[in-house]
């Protein structure tokens, strides 16, 4: 059962939303400049969207316990709806950026919602099976022109909205006139999205410790006692979805927003395991769990290359050349082991996650400290002078004591 | 006031305070901003010549592939081919005195991933220019980036019609387009085929759609119509209810814009389950053993496609020896196929352009020399087909043969027909240690660097 982490102190999350606010500026101070650059403020913004999309699918997962399998075909539609917006406008009139994405996570939120009717009789593999099937047919929908059906052509003309097969190109993002000598555009991207990222994660912090939050928690636990306890599962599950649909279209419309371009094949089957995958390794049912689950899909590429080249560093391996993966193009071609093997490693020995990790440590260290201080103790008190030990008032405390940390064994 | 309430408030108070400081603190333009990120392009002749990416020992070149996570990744072979032959005129001391490096980015075929993938190569790695980025959607996320910022993105491995219609001055097409295939086709099918009724296997991306509009702008006025058409998605690699549909709609010549897997799967299906005696005619990316191979022989007897250049199978050619060699030192291990010779076909092409630019390398300067190639008489080129371009013409493979299956191998069976839109060009004026470079093109030999 998870407890919340222990609760970071105000003045380290004000540390954190300053750094947050500065980032795009810190690499020209000197101290920084040595590992930040604008292509870092890239990375950033890629996280910040990753970090919106992620939360969502946390909530239904994680939370919730309803396993979905078909996320990117959410971020797809939100990416989509949001690109169209921008691109045509509505009826006639140009939608401003925040209007195209909020009106991406309203559309994608309902249509989460409606999604989740299904859902209700479908629990565990076969929930995830229902959202693979969802994630498998976007791709075709998207490129749709005409279908025929018992002979006759009936044109969908789906493709003349999304662009069809080649996908759709929007204008690059600008900031605004007014704003031209603050930030440049790459700045301005990154604020546009890392202020809804840290708005929506406090929501979602909000949404977790609040009624609905509890809700999710007990319906994942046990439906049954849920149920008795007065939980609409029904409402609570096409809830789960869509927030998760929210979280899924705003994500999607900034992604949209941010490349200027989106294709059918942007958000597929891999893509939607992979958000899985991020998700239970950083942690599930967790907030800080999903900013590493982020962290890791907007750095699994250099992870990966770092690894490889890390392990190619290691000077007494050219001696086992032919044997293992010893050249560049040894580690090409064998990429995909590099990325999957530490994965199930990880995953084999931290099952909770990055999250699961740091609470492990955060409620073991301060016992471990204090076993370490007990056993000194009684090592101290093992060399005592024989005068001091026939008192034995004055060790009963020490050698009776319990040891704390065999108390707490996970 | 609830306590979360309250720290809403105070995360709010931080937000718009952080906000109003950096507002007050003044405007730091971006040092580091790559020089022309939102300058019109028509004003980079005015800037200084452009060297990212360009050393004193070394010019660095990236591309991006994928490598994992996705069939495509079969394709990854073109990317070593052109670094086994990077390392080659490495070997022999590279261009001017510098050394090439090619870095391969994995992006999973997916759109989303090549944007970082580009975005670090370029502002990471400073990478002087992209050569052969592969995938029609990856490529697409990323094409008006290189553009906007003039980085070279020479000879892009897919066959978009958009990468050289409209030119822009930094892109160059690589594979034949699509368009040109279906024309190519057409024009076999309307001299052999006519008055019958041809049927369509395409897959539903742009190779499909580009294809078919090829296919009917080749067929426009002639006898021969076209009477279905089936899809099939990439992430599929069984055909055969398309086939079957095909079969039941009268179709007299079937004509496939597909990959070697779905090619395969519909040949089988036709010639074995439904005993099927269709002539087949194939887009080019068929035109290979491994296609054959996956048909099987007998069934793919006869099939008709082409190819734009001397193929890996002509182990006779003295042109195909000499790329085995170069694989055989400096690639991967295994044997030279159709993927590694076109990688070291465009390499080659970047490797005579470099030296043709001269020492002075720069992006503009190497731009200018790509764009007027002239007659380059490549190691796999047609004799009477070299490769030409113009600053309105970024095609490189425009020289077409058809070829036929006959016994088991494909084989060529017919003259070379070119696309060339004009045979005249101005033969550029060589820098002075020209000759002194590694020596590329088909009368090159191989240097063997101990």
């Amino acid at each position: 059962m998870a407890r919340a982490l222990p609760r970071p102190s105000v003045s380290g999350l004000i540390l954190l939303l300053v750094v947050v606010a500065i980032f795009p500026y810190l690499y020209t101070w000197p101290f920084f400049s040595a590992f930040l650059n604008p292509f870092r403020t890239f990375q950033a913004t890629r996280f910040g969207l990753w970090l919106i999309i992620l939360l969502g699918l946390n909530l239904l997962t994680g939370y919730s316990g309803q396993i979905s399998l078909g996320h990117a075909a959410l971020v797809a539609v939100g990416a989509y709806v949001a690109a169209v917006l921008m691109n045509q406008g509505f009826l006639g009139q140009d939608v401003p950026v925040w209007a195209a994405v909020l009106a991406a996570g309203l559309f994608t939120g309902a249509l989460g919602f409606l999604l989740g009717a299904p859902a209700l009789r479908l629990s565990g593999p076969y929930l995830a099976i229902a959202t693979l099937a969802m994630v498998i047919a976007l791709p075709q929908v998207l490129k749709l022109d005409s279908v025929s059906l018992g002979g006759h052509e009936i044109h969908v003309h789906m493709a003349r909205w999304t662009g069809g097969v080649q996908g759709l190109l929007l204008d690059r993002p600008k900031a605004p006139e007014s704003l031209k000598d603050l930030v440049n555009e790459r700045q301005w991207l990154y604020y546009e999205v890392m202020v809804p990222a840290v708005i929506m994660t406090a929501m979602a912090w909000n949404l977790t410790r609040s009624r609905i939050g509890r809700a999710f928690i007990a319906l994942r636990d046990t439906e049954v006692a849920a149920e008795h306890m007065g939980v609409n599962l029904a409402l609570y599950k096409m809830t789960a979805f869509a927030l998760s649909g929210l979280f899924a279209g705003v994500g999607g419309g900034l992604f949209a927003y941010n490349e200027a371009f989106i294709s059918p094949d942007s958000f597929e089957t891999i893509k939607s395991i992979t958000m899985v995958v991020a998700v239970v390794l950083g942690g599930l049912a967790s907030i800080t769990g999903t900013v590493f689950g982020a962290l890791f899909m907007a750095f699994q590429n250099e992870i990966v290359d770092s690894l490889s080249g890390l392990i190619r560093h290691i000077p007494s391996l050219s001696a086992l050349q032919g044997y293992i993966p010893t050249t560049q193009s040894d580690f090409e071609k064998l990429r995909g082991a590099f990325y999957s093997i530490p994965l199930m490693l990880f995953i084999i020995f931290a099952p909770g996650g990055v999250a699961g990790l740091i609470r492990r440590v955060g409620y073991s260290a301060p016992t471990w400290w204090q076993g370490w201080r007990s056993r000194v103790a009684g090592w101290a008190s093992a060399v005592k002078p024989a005068r001091q030990r026939a008192e034995p008032d004055a060790d009963a405390g020490v050698e009776g004591r319990q040891d704390p940390e065999e108390k707490t064994q996970d | 006031m609830p306590p979360r309430f309250r720290r809403g408030l105070l995360l709010a108070a931080i937000l718009v305070g952080g906000l109003l400081l950096l507002s007050c603190g003044g405007g730091e333009k971006e040092a580091g901003e790559t020089p022309g990120a939102t300058k019109p392009a028509a004003e980079q002749t005015s800037t200084p010549p452009d060297t990212t990416g360009v050393s004193a020992t070394e010019v660095k070149w990236g591309t991006h592939f994928p490598l994992s996570q996705n069939p495509a990744s079969a394709y990854a072979p073109i990317a070593y081919g052109m670094k086994a032959f990077f390392d080659y005129i490495s070997a022999q001391g590279g261009v001017y005195g510098r050394k090439l490096t090619l870095i391969i980015g994995d992006d999973h075929y997916n759109p989303a991933d090549t944007v970082e993938v580009v975005r670090r190569l370029v502002e990471q790695d400073k990478v002087f220019g992209i050569l052969g980025g592969l995938g029609e959607s990856p490529h697409l996320a990323v094409y008006k980036y290189l553009q906007d910022q003039s980085i070279p993105d020479m000879y892009v491995t897919t066959g978009l019609l958009q990468w050289v219609e409209p030119v822009a001055k930094n892109r160059f097409g690589g594979n034949p387009d699509y368009v040109t295939e279906g024309k190519f086709l057409a024009e076999y099918i309307v001299k052999n085929f006519s008055g019958k009724k041809v049927g369509l296997l395409l897959q539903n991306d742009q190779l499909g759609v580009d294809g078919e509009r090829g296919l009917k702008e080749g067929l426009a006025g002639s006898d021969v119509q076209i009477v279905a058409t089936e899809t099939y998605e990439s992430v599929n690699s069984d055909t055969s209810a398309q086939t079957q549909r095909l079969k039941n709609a009268g179709v007299e010549v079937l004509v496939a814009f597909a990959m070697p897997l779905q090619g395969a799967s519909m040949v089988r299906t036709a010639r074995e389950t439904l005993d099927w005696d269709v002539p087949i005619v194939a887009t080019g990316i068929l035109c290979t053993d491994l296609f054959i191979a996956l048909a099987g022989p007998q069934n793919a007897e006869g099939i008709i496609s082409y190819t734009f250049g001397v193929q890996a199978y002509a182990t006779d050619d003295p042109a195909i020896q000499k790329y085995e060699k170069i694989w055989a030192k400096y690639g991967t291990g295994g044997e030279l196929s159709n993927f590694e010779l076109y990688g070291m076909f465009v390499a080659e092409l970047t490797v005579y352009n470099m030296e043709v630019t001269g020492p002075d390398l720069s992006r503009q300067s190497f731009l200018d020399a790509a764009e007027h190639t002239c007659k380059f008489d490549c190691t796999t080129c047609f004799r009477g087909g070299p490769v030409m371009t113009s600053p309105t013409d970024h095609r490189i493979a425009k020289n077409l043969v058809y070829n036929k299956v006959v016994n088991g191998k494909w084989q060529q069976i017919s003259d070379m027909v070119s696309f060339e839109p004009t045979q005249e060009c101005t033969p550029p004026k060589l820098p002075a240690d020209f000759d002194k470079q590694p020596k590329v093109g088909h009368d090159a030999e191989f240097v063997d660097v101990p």
